[in-house]
C-alpha cells in the first residue's frame, strides 16, 4: 500500500487528493446518497408535495410485475451477450494465436467495434435490420424470413444482443489473445510431443490455463451489459416494443426523465448500485487471487 | 508454430478472414451509405458499393440546417469534452495516487475508500441526482457540466498507484539525497517513468470520454453544445418520413473516426495499457 | 576535514527498538565498515546517518555540528545503493548531473565536474547511454560517479558490491578501496560479506541485534575478538568452537583430554574456540579423530574431522598437498598460544 519509505508533510498530499476527493464528493458520493434518500420519498404527481414512506418504493418494486421482468430481462441479456461475444471472440482468438503472419492485421481490425460509441454501434444496426431499407432485412427476407423488430419482441431482443455483443468482441478478443499468449510456450511443445494435436492441445492445455481471464471477462462483459449497453438500446428500440427490450439501466431513465417517477427511479437506482457493489467485489476477489499468484 | 501444417494454417486463415470480414462488415455498409444519396437509399437492395455523393452530403452536414448544429462543431465539442475528461481524470488521479503512495498522512486510508467507491457507482446509476447537483452549480450547457462529473476516476489512480508501486524505493531516496523535494521527484522521476500507462490511459479515456451519450443527452438543450456522437439520436428522431440514412451514416463514420484513429496509431501502449490495468 | 561522531543511537518502530544506542568516532578520512548477519541493524544505522531514516534516540554529528534534523541533501553526504538506484529514464550523464542541477550550479561547471569524474571512473565513453544499456559492473561505477560528483563530506554504500558476480565483486572492491584513499573521504560501508569487510576497513564495526559488538582495526578484531560472535563471524573458514572443562591439569575435550598449558588459568566449564589455521602438524598427538570430509580448495586443504563425544567436527586447514582419506585418523594438535576460551553463558571471552 504505502512505501516502505515515505515523505512526511503536513499539508502537500492533502493538496494533491483535494481535486479528486472534491469531484467524489460532489459528484459522486451526493448524489449516491442523494439518490439514497430520494429512494424513501414519494412525491405526488405535480411535486407540491413529499412524503417520506420508508422502504415503500422497494416494496412497490418488488410486487411490481414490471420490474421483475425488466430483471429477469436484464439477465438474460446480459449472459446472452457475455456468451455470445466471449465465445466468439474466443474462437478468433485460438485462430489469430495459431498463425504468424497477419495476425497483427487481424487485431488492428479486431479492435475497430471497441472505439465505436454504443450509440452508434446501435444505429448501425439498425441501419442493417431496418424492416423495410435494411441490407440484412433484404437477405433474411429471400430466405423467407420476415424481420420487423418494431413489432416482433424477440427480434427486437436478438438485435439488441448482436449490437452490444458485436462491440464488445475487441475487448475480450484482446484478454483472450494476452492470456494464449501469456501461456508458457514449453508448456504447449510438451503436451505436442506427447502426441496432442491443436484441437485436443486448446481443450486440455489451453482452455483451462485461461479460464481465470474467462471468468474476469464474464464478470467485465456482465457489467458491460448491466450499464453500457444504454445507448444501444436508445438507439434501437427505446426500449420497445412493449417493454420488451427494457432493461434495468433504461427502466431508471425512462422512470425517472420520462416518467417522473422519482422515488421508484432512485429506488431503482439504489439496487442497482448494490448489483454493482457486488460485481466488483467478485471481480476484485478474482483480481485479488490473481494477484497471489 | 509447433508442428507446420500447410492444411490448418489454411483453415485458420481462411475461417479469420471471413470472421473479421463479418466485424467489419457493418462499418463498410456505414461508409457506403455515406456515399450515396438519399434516392438511392430508399431502393431496395441498398447498394453494397460506395457511390459518388460523398462530397455533397459532407457539404449538407457542414451547413447543419437540418439537425440544429453543424457537424464541425459538434466534433469539436466532442473533442474538447473527451480532451477534458482525459487529461482531467489523468491528471487528478496521478495526483492523488502520488499523495497515497508516497506520503504517510492522517485519513490516508479514508481517503483511498472513498475514491475506491467511486469504482462502484456508474453515472448510469446516479444519473439523475447527479443532473439535479449540475443543475445546482449552474453547469449545464457547459464544457464544465460534460466533463467535471465524470472525471473522477478510480481506475485510473489505482492504474497509477500500481505503477507507483513498482518504482524502486531507492530512487526516492536517491532523489532526496540529490536535493529533490517530492514536487520534483514527482516530476523528474515518477511523471517520466510513468509516460507508457499515462498514453494507455490517455486512448482508454479519451474513447470513454469521445463516447458519451446519456450524459450530453441529459444536460445539453442548446443545440450549440450537442456533441457529435449524440447528434445521432437526434437525427434519428428528426422528421417524421424516413430518416436520412445517408446523413446519419456519413455522421456516424465521422463520430467514430476519432476514437478508431486514436486505438489504431495507438494501438501497441492500448494494448498492453488495458490488459494490465484490469488484471 | 569532516569526522563522524554517532553517540547513543538508537532506533525504534513503534515498540520496537532494533539499534540500542551505539557510539562511534569515526575520524576523518577513516573507511569504516559496518559488518553483521542480516538484521543486525546495520543497514538501518548507515540510513540513520544518511537521513533516511529519523533518529529515535541520540545524535548524529558530522564534523562537530549535530544532523538529526538536517534533510539528507544538507548533510553533506552522499550514497550509493546495493540496487544503484539510477534513473531508468536519464542517460548516464543526466544521472551524475541531477544532483548539482538541484544545486543550482552553473552548467559550465556541472559538465565539468562530471566529465572528470567520468574519466575517473572510466565511463566517459557511456555518458550518453542509459542504465539499462550498462553492464551491473558499468552501472555500479556510475552510482559511484553520482556520488564522487557531489564532492560530499562523507561517502555511504549500502552492500555496493552484492548484486556483482563474484570475480567483479573482487575487482570492484579494490577500487572503491583506492579511489576512496585517492580521494581521502570519510566513508561508512555496510556489508554482510566479512571477507569484504576485513579487506577493505581501516577500522570495523562488527554489529549484532543492534548493538555495536566490538569496533577495531581488522587485525585487532581477528586477534583479539571480545565475544564469541564476533570470533566466529570474523575469520574465513570460520573458528571451531568447541565444548570443554578445565582442570588443573588437563582441558577435557569428550573423551579424550590434554594437558592444561600454564598459562591458561582459567577453571571449569568453557567454550574453546581455535581457528582453523592454527593447528600444527606433529607426530605427538593431542587429540584423536577420524576424517569425515575433505574439501580441496587448492592452495589448502580443509578436514572435517569429528572426535568421540564432540558435537560439531573440527575444521582443520592444511596443506594443500597433504595426502589423506575419508575414515583415516587424524592427530589433532594446536598452537597452546593461539587458544581462545569464551564463557558458554555470556558468550564473553575470558581467555
Amino acid at each position: 500500500m504505502l512505501k516502505r519509505v515515505h515523505y512526511r508533510s503536513s499539508y502537500l498530499p492533502y493538496l494533491l487528493v483535494a481535486p479528486q476527493i472534491i469531484i467524489t464528493i460532489l459528484f459522486f458520493i451526493w448524489p449516491a446518497a442523494q439518490a439514497l434518500y430520494q429512494s424513501f420519498l414519494l412525491q405526488d404527481a405535480f411535486g407540491l408535495s413529499t412524503e417520506f414512506v420508508w422502504f415503500d418504493n422497494f416494496i412497490e418494486l418488488y410486487d411490481n410485475p414490471n420490474y421483475l421482468n425488466s430483471f429477469a430481462r436484464t439477465g438474460f441479456f446480459s449472459l446472452a451477450v457475455a456468451s455470445l461475444s466471449m465465445g466468439f471472440a474466443l474462437f478468433f482468438a485460438a485462430l489469430a494465436d495459431r498463425v504468424i503472419k497477419g495476425s497483427h492485421t487481424y487485431r488492428t481490425l479486431l479492435i475497430i467495434p471497441y472505439a465505436v460509441a454504443p450509440v452508434l454501434a446501435g444505429t448501425l444496426w439498425l441501419f442493417l435490420f431496418n424492416p423495410t431499407l435494411g441490407i440484412i432485412t433484404y437477405f433474411l427476407d429471400t430466405f423467407g424470413i420476415d424481420w420487423n423488430h418494431k413489432l416482433n419482441s424477440a427480434q427486437a431482443m436478438s438485435l439488441v444482443i448482436l449490437a452490444a455483443a458485436w462491440k464488445q468482441i475487441s475487448y475480450n478478443f484482446l484478454f483472450f489473445i494476452a492470456a494464449m499468449h501469456s501461456i508458457p510456450k514449453s508448456l504447449i511443445e510438451a503436451s505436442a510431443i506427447d502426441g496432442a494435436g491443436p484441437l485436443h492441445r486448446f481443450r486440455t492445455i489451453i482452455f483451462p490455463l485461461i479460464s481465470p481471464t474467462t471468468f474476469f471477462l464474464l464478470v467485465v462483459n456482465i457489467i458491460y451489459a448491466f450499464f453500457d449497453t444504454f445507448g444501444i438500446i436508445h438507439a434501437i428500440t427505446a426500449g420497445g416494443p412493449g417493454n420488451s427490450t427494457e432493461i434495468l439501466v433504461y427502466k431508471v431513465y425512462n422512470d425517472g426523465f420520462v416518467g417522473l417517477d422519482l422515488g421508484g427511479s432512485a429506488a431503482q437506482s439504489v439496487i442497482l448500485m448494490f448489483i454493482v457493489v457486488v460485481l466488483t467485489v467478485v471481480q476484485f476477489k478474482y483480481v485479488e487471487r490473481k494477484v497471489q499468484y | 508454430m509447433i508442428e507446420n501444417r500447410p492444411l490448418t494454417t489454411f483453415v485458420s486463415h481462411s475461417v479469420l478472414i471471413i470472421g473479421v470480414t463479418l466485424i467489419v462488415f457493418p462499418i463498410w455498409i456505414m461508409f457506403v451509405a455515406a456515399t450515396h444519396d438519399a434516392l438511392r437509399l430508399t431502393q431496395v437492395p441498398l447498394p453494397l458499393l460506395p457511390g459518388d455523393q460523398l462530397w455533397a452530403n459532407l457539404q449538407t452536414l457542414f451547413q447543419g440546417k437540418e439537425f440544429g448544429i453543424p457537424i464541425h462543431l459538434s466534433v469539436f465539442n466532442s473533442l474538447i469534452m473527451a480532451l477534458m475528461i482525459s487529461v482531467g481524470k489523468i491528471s487528478i488521479s496521478v495526483l492523488a495516487a502520488f499523495a497515497i503512495v508516497y506520503f504517510d498522512f492522517r485519513f490516508r486510508m479514508f481517503f483511498f475508500w472513498m475514491i475506491f467507491i467511486t469504482l462502484m457507482l456508474p453515472v448510469e446509476v446516479r444519473i439523475l441526482p447527479t443532473y439535479e447537483v449540475v443543475a445546482h452549480f449552474n453547469m449545464l450547457d457547459s464544457y464544465w457540466g460534460l466533463s467535471i462529473p465524470l472525471i473522477a476516476s478510480a481506475t485510473a489512480t489505482f492504474m497509477f498507484r500500481q505503477t507507483f508501486l513498482t518504482i524502486p524505493d531507492e530512487l526516492m531516496e536517491a532523489s532526496r539525497i540529490d536535493g529533490a523535494s517530492p514536487m520534483r521527484f514527482f516530476v523528474d522521476v515518477v511523471l517520466p517513468m510513468s509516460r507508457t500507462n499515462i498514453a494507455a490511459l490517455f486512448v482508454i479515456l479519451f474513447i470513454y470520454g469521445w463516447n458519451q451519450y446519456l450524459w450530453p443527452l441529459l444536460i445539453t438543450t442548446d443545440p450549440d453544445m450537442y456533441t457529435a456522437v449524440m447528434s445521432i439520436k437526434q437525427m434519428l428522431e428528426s422528421g417524421e418520413s424516413e430518416p436520412q440514412w445517408q446523413l446519419i451514416m456519413l455522421t456516424a463514420l465521422i463520430a467514430m473516426l476519432p476514437p478508431v484513429l486514436v486505438v489504431v496509431f495507438m494501438q501497441k501502449v492500448f494494448v498492453k495499457g488495458l490488459t494490465d490495468s484490469e488484471k | 576535514m569532516s569526522d563522524i561522531k554517532i553517540e547513543q543511537l538508537k532506533k525504534s518502530y513503534q515498540s520496537t527498538q532494533v539499534i540500542h544506542g551505539i557510539d562511534i568516532d569515526i575520524r576523518d578520512g577513516e573507511f569504516i565498515v559496518l559488518v553483521g548477519p542480516s538484521g543486525c541493524g546495520k543497514s538501518t544505522l548507515l540510513r540513520m546517518v544518511a537521513g533516511l531514516e529519523t533518529i529515535s534516540e541520540g545524535t548524529v554529528q558530522i564534523d562537530g555540528a549535530v544532523v538529526n534534523d538536517l534533510e539528507p541533501k544538507d548533510r553533506g553526504i552522499a550514497m550509493v545503493f546495493q540496487n544503484y538506484a539510477l534513473y531508468p529514464h536519464m542517460s548516464v550523464y543526466d544521472n551524475m548531473a541531477y544532483g548539482l542541477k538541484l544545486m543550482k550550479l552553473p552548467k559550465a561547471e556541472i559538465e565539468q565536474r562530471v566529465q572528470q569524474v567520468a574519466q575517473l571512473l572510466q565511463i566517459e565513453d557511456f555518458l550518453d547511454r542509459r542504465p539499462s544499456n550498462l553492464s551491473g559492473g558499468q552501472r555500479q561505477r556510475v552510482a559511484m560517479g553520482r556520488a564522487i560528483v557531489r564532492k560530499p563530506k562523507v561517502f555511504l554504500f549500502d552492500e555496493p558490491l552484492s548484486n556483482l558476480d563474484a570475480a567483479l565483486r573482487v575487482q570492484m572492491r579494490m577500487q572503491i578501496k583506492t579511489l576512496q584513499r585517492n580521494l581521502g573521504v570519510t566513508t561508512l560501508y555496510v556489508t554482510h560479506d566479512q571477507v569484504e569487510a576485513m579487506t577493505m576497513a581501516d577500522r570495523l564495526v562488527v554489529l549484532k541485534d543492534g548493538i555495536a559488538a566490538q569496533i577495531g582495526t581488522p587485525m585487532e578484531i581477528y586477534d583479539d575478538p571480545h565475544n564469541q560472535f564476533v570470533a566466529g563471524f570474523i575469520g574465513s573458514p570460520a573458528m571451531n568452537f568447541i565444548d570443554c572443562e578445565v582442570t588443573e591439569d588437563h582441558i577435557v575435550i569428550g573423551e579424550q583430554r590434554i594437558s592444561r598449558p600454564p598459562h591458561v588459568n582459567m577453571r571449569g566449564k568453557l567454550v574453546l574456540g581455535i581457528r582453523p589455521e592454527h593447528f600444527i602438524e606433529e607426530n605427538t598427538s593431542a587429540l584423536e579423530g577420524e576424517i569425515e570430509m575433505i574439501e580441496k580448495l587448492g592452495a589448502s586443504i580443509l578436514l572435517y574431522v569429528s572426535c568421540k563425544n564432540v558435537s560439531q567436527a573440527i575444521v582443520i586447514q592444511c596443506e594443500g598437498h597433504l595426502n589423506v582419506n575419508i575414515g583415516d585418523t587424524k592427530n589433532i594438535s594446536f598452537d597452546s598460544h593461539k587458544l581462545y576460551f569464551f564463557d558458554p553463558s555470556t558468550q564473553q571471552r575470558v581467555y
